[in-house]
């Protein structure tokens, strides 16, 4: 899999890049968006990563440039403005999906996979991490073979998990998925469902599969993982 | 009102010193004018007695008695006439004879001298005494020493009661004159104060009508050429000083939220880097999470401040649309229900049925879960936290209502001022003081208002009041170009 990173800023442009190449990716780095356009025309990437404020070729019209030629390749937008206006003007010009900065890496992460996957992320019909099982047909959670009873919120919390394995999700992101945006204010909501959640997934078992990553998010992982 | 009490100040001191300006004018009428009769009664009467003297005493020598009583009486007729005469010859010691009196007692005069010719007398003197029937007479003396050595004394005296008489009219006048003159004087400054303090009564509503939000609009300038013409002016400009100075506010707001997001993200970036390294003791790990946490904080403000100054500058591209305002506030009220169980708050929504209001859904969602998350935070276990909707005429009336520590009163006026925290109730530990500046920003953007009560160690008491749908504003409201999108509902990303 291939990455083209479009970022004038040396150091954002290191430390996505560093994470990328970690996570096995590989990936070409541009900080000048002629020469971006250039790469961009020249490999058939898996996917761009674009800032939008660029030296030499703005990062809208690289962007109005891919789709004229008219290449499927996923799009993500990197922004400092986020602008109402801007955003809808992204998704008109064919950003498939964009982050405002700050973002965390490991949601710049989960959203490159997702636009690398192409489509919904594991839409089987089971979910498994460890001995822990989740039945989305009948929406019933297993751990150990033992049935665990969520409400409704907790049990898109679990999924939301369980499709990120190993993954640190950020409070942003769950907000983002589980409840709306409005949330995303200043209200511990995440942390008292994930607190309720590991009292019905890990309370009775040694291992705890739910874990806390200060300052940046949770992650569910698998003994063998850890 | 202060141009009422200004048009009072103005004519009260003018009334003031034109009363007494008044006074001491009369003062000086009154006595100049006392003091000219009395002078000019006074030269009558000298130049009177000096006349006998000369004319009549000199010859009465050598003419005899009778000749002087005949020739005064025809001069100076005993009645009917303003002034008394009376001669009289002196002799040794005190004696005297009168030549000629004043009167006899029984011829009905109406005046006559009471006292005695002074005898002693040296120089001519005037004297004042009550005449018969108490009429105050001026008397003038005048001793005489005819060319043979033979000494006389000559009295003239003329009634004061002519003088006093005029005196008390002219006092009398100035008496009733006066206050007449201080009145119409009072009454007409009055009036016609009222023409030039107009335009200042307009400036004074119309500057109360420009608030921060109409900073676009002036005050009418006065074309009157003089004071208010300038101060209409220099007020102007203060405004558009203001403004600019506001504007710059707001984009500075914007700018510098802007500018920090770069280096937040490398930040961000990089601690996350370091957090992932293996192998690393408890303490990095401790210390870089509780960096990214306060990373994660700031990065909240700038959203938030961003938010604002959009909201305040009207760029933040609200939508209009109607929806239920019970339905919404129901749904929130029961998404947030875990937060309050946790804190073992009961949370009520008493909303029933349906109230449109207008506007954009997801910022006012945002309200709430603000508003409720707020009162959950600041109530004490095992109290209660009620929502409630409702329709009030033209306006849709979201309430939120909670029995916790409350506000006190010194700090309720700023409660929905940036990073305004009332020290008592609101830790550093909880929110950024930017929530109800984002609340009000919202129900201001929305053409609503937010309003607070409350009572220290009581609770308080949140609305929001939100344009109805069914009014006929929300024919304006649809009439905004706002491109449907779902992430222009969204403030954070």
């Amino acid at each position: 899999m291939r990455i083209l990173l479009v970022e004038d800023e040396p150091k954002v442009a290191g430390f996505v890049e560093r994470g990328l190449v970690a996570e096995r990716y590989a990936v070409d780095v541009s900080g000048d968006g002629r020469e971006a356009w250039e790469l961009a025309e020249a490999y058939p990437y898996d996917l761009i990563i674009l800032d939008l404020m660029l030296p030499g070729l703005d990062g809208s019209d690289i962007l109005q440039r891919i789709r004229k030629k008219n290449t499927c390749v996923p799009v993500l937008v990197l922004t400092a403005r986020d602008a109402v206006d801007d955003k809808v003007r992204l998704f008109e010009m064919g950003a498939d999906d964009y982050l405002t900065k700050p973002f965390a890496f490991a949601e710049l992460l989960v959203r490159s996979k997702a636009l690398l996957r192409r489509g919904p992320v594991n839409r089987s019909s089971t979910l498994r991490v460890g001995d822990l099982e989740l039945d989305r047909l009948t929406q019933q959670v297993k751990r150990k073979g033992r049935r665990i009873e969520l409400t409704t919120k907790e049990y898109q919390l679990l999924e939301y998990l369980m499709q990120n394995p190993g993954r640190v999700l950020s409070r942003n992101m769950i907000i983002e998925h589980v409840w709306d945006q409005s949330f995303d204010g200043f209200t511990n909501i995440v942390d008292v469902y994930v607190r309720h959640l590991r009292g019905k997934v890990d309370d009775d078992h040694e291992f705890k599969m739910i874990r806390t990553v200060r300052g940046t998010g949770y992650m569910i992982r698998s003994e063998s993982e850890s | 009102m202060i141009v009422a009490s200004l048009r009072a100040r103005v004519t009260s001191w003018y009334v003031g010193l034109l009363t007494i300006s008044l006074l001491v004018f009369g003062a000086c009428i009154y006595f100049g004018v006392q003091r000219y009769l009395e002078a000019s009664l006074q030269r009558s009467l000298a130049t009177e007695a000096r006349s006998i003297a000369n004319t009549f005493v000199d010859q009465f020598e050598t003419k005899g008695n009778t000749w002087l009583e005949q020739e005064l009486s025809e001069s100076y007729p005993q009645s009917g006439n303003a002034q008394v005469v009376r001669v009289s010859r002196l002799g040794l010691g005190d004696q005297y004879q009168v030549l000629y009196p004043s009167a006899d007692a029984n011829d009905g005069m109406s005046e006559k001298l009471t006292l005695p010719p002074a005898v002693d007398l040296q120089a001519p003197e005037f004297r004042r005494e009550s005449g018969s029937d108490a009429v105050p007479l001026v008397v003038y003396a005048f001793p005489y020493k005819s060319v043979s050595g033979a000494r006389y004394l000559i009295e003239v005296a003329a009634s004061h009661a002519p003088i006093a008489q005029l005196l008390r009219n002219l006092l009398l006048l100035l008496f009733i004159l006066t206050p007449l003159i201080v009145f119409a004087a009072g009454i007409g400054g009055y009036v016609m104060m009222n023409q030039p303090l107009k335009p200042v009564v307009s400036l004074t509503l119309k500057a109360e009508r420009i608030g921060v939000a109409e900073l676009g609009e002036r005050l009418p300038v006065i074309p009157t050429g003089d004071e208010l013409e300038r101060l209409s002016h220099s007020l102007n400009r203060m405004i558009t000083r203001l403004e600019d100075a506001l504007d710059h506010n707001r984009r500075f707001s914007a700018d510098v939220s802007h500018e920090l997001r770069t280096p937040l993200t490398i930040l961000r970036g990089e601690l996350e880097h370091v957090i992932q390294l293996p192998d690393l003791n408890a303490e990095v790990v401790d210390s870089v999470g509780s960096a990214l946490e306060e990373i994660e904080r700031l990065a909240k403000i700038v959203e938030s401040l961003l938010a604002i100054s959009r909201l305040d500058s009207g760029g933040a591209g609200i939508e209009h649309h109607p929806f239920d305002l019970a339905a919404l506030s129901r749904m929130t009220a029961d998404q947030m229900q875990l937060l309050a169980s946790e804190k073992q708050v009961s949370l009520t929504c008493k909303s029933m049925g349906t109230v449109q209001a207008i506007g954009d859904e997801t910022r006012i969602k945002q309200v709430l879960v603000n508003l409720l998350d707020n009162a959950i935070k600041y109530t004490r276990t095992n109290g209660h936290v009620i929502v409630s909707v409702e329709a009030q005429e033209n306006n849709a009336l979201l309430t939120v209502t909670d029995d916790g520590v409350g506000i006190p009163a010194e700090s309720l006026p700023h409660v929905f001022e940036r990073f305004y925290r009332a020290e008592k109730a609101r830790s550093r530990s909880e929110g950024f003081g930017l929530g109800l500046s984002l609340v009000e920003a919202v129900c201001r953007a929305h053409g609503g208002k937010a309003s607070i009560e409350s009572t220290e160690g009581l609770g308080t008491s949140i609305t929001v009041r939100l344009p109805r749908a069914d009014t006929p504003w929300m024919a304006v409201g649809d009439g905004r170009p706002n491109p449907p999108s779902p992430d222009s509902l969204y403030i954070h990303q």
